[in-house]
């Protein structure tokens, strides 16, 4: 029964998805692909080639829920109920079986006690001294019509038997009579041990032996009566009895004194009281088997004269006939439901799960790349805002795929750009004469805001620092007008930087529309006199360190001067500036220190700025001792790489070391 | 998205603002009614930094202000002091700063502050231009008698701008 209540649960829990779960995976190797902007509805499942279906599918995954639980529920319903009902029905007959066998023992109580009332008159005018009756007697022999034949023996001293004093018959009582002394002498025997001894007469159904002893055994006077009565009228309340099957039987034996033809029966009336007198109690019920198929339901009521009990009983199929009826009639009743559920579970499973079979299909749809395929809403509810919410998140979709498609490009694009604005740059480490010429950039993002240049015309060098407005390809774009402008000033003669500047603030102002500005420093180093002219168009001002001796030690912030004697609007702001310029006198083995502001911006992981103050201490540090510009140049960028630690950059970097040495000491150093 | 933050009090024709956060390219200044507006005070203790995008927005707000109002900024921070030293335009040629926060460490108390510089008291008008009275600031900072507090930043660079006021 559990192996059997175990398959079934396993076998609902497969079929409801509940156990051995399989997922279904969409082939996530397939290629994905742009929709083709086409919209179209899905209403065919054959819209669909190659699509697989794994596992039940969710309908009939349904139909089987709908079916199997109100299929399990009446079930469990109906072996309750038969089992309540069942209880209830053999409570009923037990109950009503017991009152039928009271009521009959009552019956046979009184009918004899009757008898022997009409006995004890008849024993009344018995007159020991003649062992005869009086005529009174007889009269009351002939006058109760029940009698049939009485007797009346008496107790002989000297051969210690009972003697047979009376004898009165009617015609029947002879018949009766004859042939039947062993009983009688066994009932005379059995009335000495009893005051009443009740027997049926073999071979009548309706014929009762009543003995009744008169006086104790004690008294030798005592009298013992017989009375062979018609117990037909008695006999008529054993035989109307329904399903019961009642008989008065003796306790002693069990045999059966009168009742109900019992020729049929395939049981012993012995064998049930057998089983009956177990309880001894005055009166009982009891269930018994007498075989495998046939089960009674018994009671017994004792009579409470002689040892007589009255037995009724009823076979059990019988009386729980209007049970089988019932489970009959309600197993119709739920094969009916059943029915109607199945009817009602196709057309629901089909109805909810018609909509989620449509958004199954345009799942697979999008799963291989085709999102432009859209699902009818339909009437509303859950599954139809999940296929609005399917519509707006394939659109989502196909929006994000073309923004992907889109960033991509433009990443490409913005790396193009990177590597062509990296040709705006010079090289990082240059000797032009008496300027030696160590720079470095890093632009925050793929393209800068950030420029610097160098080049040659006649014997001046001139060095380009700018800074675009915010950073990225905008004002990378600036830089490269920047660049295109510096290549255009220096193809002529020399030009005053105040001039180059002016020429620049046009271009640039021409080219963004006042929008985007620039910050610059431009320095043009006489390389034979030393003497710098420079102007700043609100640019970083540029620091000085003037040439230390190899005992003078690690520059102090006060040895950096800044050079701000002149500054000028943004390049851009304007269109019509002038842009005043001023000079420096530079001497052998003194640094200008080029920087754009993103240097002093940059944040570590505390998102602390390095500030002006930090940043000279690393220039004091980088630029000690007599190592070669770019050796200075790297130790300084590592410390400002040290002191960011990978945190992203704000702004771009710029940073340019530039050492004047004159030629005549070159030669000089050359010569030694 | 900014964080700049402002708010106006218009004190007869007197217009006093405070502003806070970063200027950068999502500030909006506010409006100033340059009809009845005749002198704009600015608190710009809030500010936070700025940014190039920023510098721009500032000198296209306070170039009209500054034309048809006086303006007067207290309690200038570090960033925005040098801006008024690099960028020019960036303090109005008519301007006034009635006081500026001044930068200061000391790496023996491990010390890093500002100390606020009032035009008049602190600074003070001298015959070679703008005195400035470092040293009792710097006092007051520490009781360590060892404390070898100073500038954070290049005296020649941050003062620049006192000598256009």
């Amino acid at each position: 029964m559990k192996h059997s209540l175990g398959i079934l649960l396993q076998f609902i829990f497969r079929t409801l998805g509940l156990g051995n779960r399989r997922t279904m995976v969409a082939n996530s190797r397939k290629t994905h692909r742009l929709g083709k902007g086409r919209s179209y509805l899905l209403r065919n499942p054959a819209d669909m080639p190659g699509m697989v279906v794994r596992g039940l599918s969710l309908r009939y995954k349904l139909m089987a829920a709908l079916m199997i639980i109100p299929l399990l529920g009446l079930t469990l319903f109906l072996a309750m109920a038969k089992s309540i009902f069942e209880r209830d029905k053999i409570a009923y007959v037990f109950d009503s079986s017991l009152s039928v066998s009271k009521t009959r023992a009552a019956r046979v109580s009184s009918e004899i006690a009757s008898m022997i009332s009409v006995a004890q008159a008849i024993v009344l005018n018995y007159r020991a001294d003649t062992k005869n009756l009086a005529e009174s007697g007889t009269y009351f022999f002939d006058r109760e019509p029940k009698f049939e034949a009485f007797r009346v023996y008496a107790w002989n001293q000297e051969t210690s038997k009972y003697d047979l004093n009376v004898d009165l018959t009617k015609p029947n009582g002879k018949r009766l009579l004859e042939g039947r002394d062993a009983i009688i002498d066994d009932v005379v025997k059995q009335a000495k041990a009893r005051p009443v001894v009740v027997r049926g007469l073999d071979s009548t159904a309706d014929r009762i032996v009543l003995a009744a002893r008169f006086g104790e055994v004690s008294d030798l006077r005592h009298v013992i009566a017989i009375a062979i009565f018609d117990a037909t009228e008695l006999a008529e309340v054993f035989t109307d009895s329904g399903r019961h099957v009642s008989f008065l039987s003796r306790k002693d034996t069990g045999g059966v004194v009168l009742g109900a033809d019992l020729q049929a029966v395939n049981w012993d009336p012995a064998d049930i009281w057998s089983t009956l007198s177990a309880k001894k109690t005055p009166e009982g019920i009891e269930e018994i088997m007498v075989s495998k198929k046939d089960n009674f339901l018994a009671s017994f009521s004792e009579v409470g004269i002689a040892d007589l009990v009255v037995i009724s009983m009823v076979e059990k199929r019988a009386a729980l006939a209007a049970v089988s009826v019932l489970l009959r009639k309600s197993a119709l009743f739920f094969v009916l439901v059943i029915a109607a559920t199945m009817i009602i579970a196709v057309f629901a499973s089909r109805g909810m799960t018609f909509a989620l079979s449509r958004l199954s299909e345009a799942t697979q749809r999008v799963a291989e790349g085709d999102f432009a395929v859209r699902v009818e809403v339909g009437a509303g509810g859950e599954i139809g805002q999940l296929a609005k919410s399917f519509n707006t998140m394939a659109g989502e979709v196909s929006r994000l795929m073309l923004e992907t498609a889109e960033k991509a490009r433009m990443e490409s694009e913005l790396a193009t750009a990177r590597t062509v604005q990296e040709t705006l740059f010079p090289e990082s480490f240059q000797h032009l004469g008496a300027v030696e010429i160590a720079g470095h950039y890093v632009p925050a993002s793929e393209c800068g805001g950030d420029w610097w240049f160098y080049c040659e015309n006649g014997d001046k060098v001139y060095i380009w620092v700018g800074d675009a407005t915010g950073h990225g390809a905008p004002a990378a774009l600036v830089t490269s007008a920047a660049r295109a402008v510096v290549s255009v000033i220096t193809s002529g003669p020399e030009m005053p930087v105040g001039e180059c500047l002016r020429i620049m603030n046009r271009a640039i102002y021409d080219t963004s529309k006042g929008k985007m500005m620039m910050t610059f420093f431009l320095a043009c180093i006489d390389r034979s006199t030393g003497e710098v002219s420079y102007s700043n168009a609100s640019h970083e001002a540029p620091l000085v360190l003037r040439a230390r001796g190899p005992n003078d030690g690690e520059a102090k912030r006060n040895d950096f001067e800044p050079v701000i004697d002149v500054n000028n609007p943004r390049l851009g702001e304007q269109p019509d500036r002038v842009f005043k310029e001023s000079k420096l006198q530079l001497a052998d083995g003194d640094i200008i220190v080029f920087y754009t502001d993103g240097v002093i911006d940059l944040k570590n992981t505390e998102a602390k700025q390095l500030g002006e103050r930090r940043f000279i201490k690393m220039l004091a540090s980088g630029l000690s001792g007599s190592t070669g510009l770019p050796h200075s140049l790297g130790s300084i960028v590592q410390s400002l790489e040290d002191f960011r630690t990978n945190v992203p950059l704000d702004d771009d970097v710029t940073l340019i070391l530039c050492r004047y040495q004159s030629i005549a000491v070159d030669a000089k150093k050359g010569a030694s | 998205m900014s964080d700049f933050k402002h708010t106006a009090k218009l004190n007869g024709d007197t217009l006093n603002l405070v502003f806070e956060g970063a200027i950068d390219e999502d500030t909006d200044f506010p409006p100033v009614d340059l009809n009845s507006v005749k002198k704009v005070v600015i608190d710009l203790n809030g500010i936070r930094a700025i940014n190039s995008v920023g510098i721009r927005e500032w000198l296209a707000w306070i170039r009209p202000v500054a034309q048809a109002a006086t303006i007067t900024l207290e309690r200038c921070p570090k960033s925005m002091v040098l801006q008024f030293n690099m960028v020019d335009g960036f303090l109005p040629p008519k301007a006034k700063v009635s006081s500026f926060y001044v930068p200061y460490f000391c790496e023996k108390c491990d010390f890093e502050g500002s100390h606020l510089f009032t035009m008049g008291k602190d600074v003070t008008n001298g015959p070679n231009g703008p005195v400035i009275n470092f040293n009792a600031k710097a006092a007051s900072s520490c009781s360590d008698a060892a404390c070898g507090i100073e500038l954070d930043v290049s005296e020649a660079k941050y003062f620049q701008f006192l000598k256009r006021l």
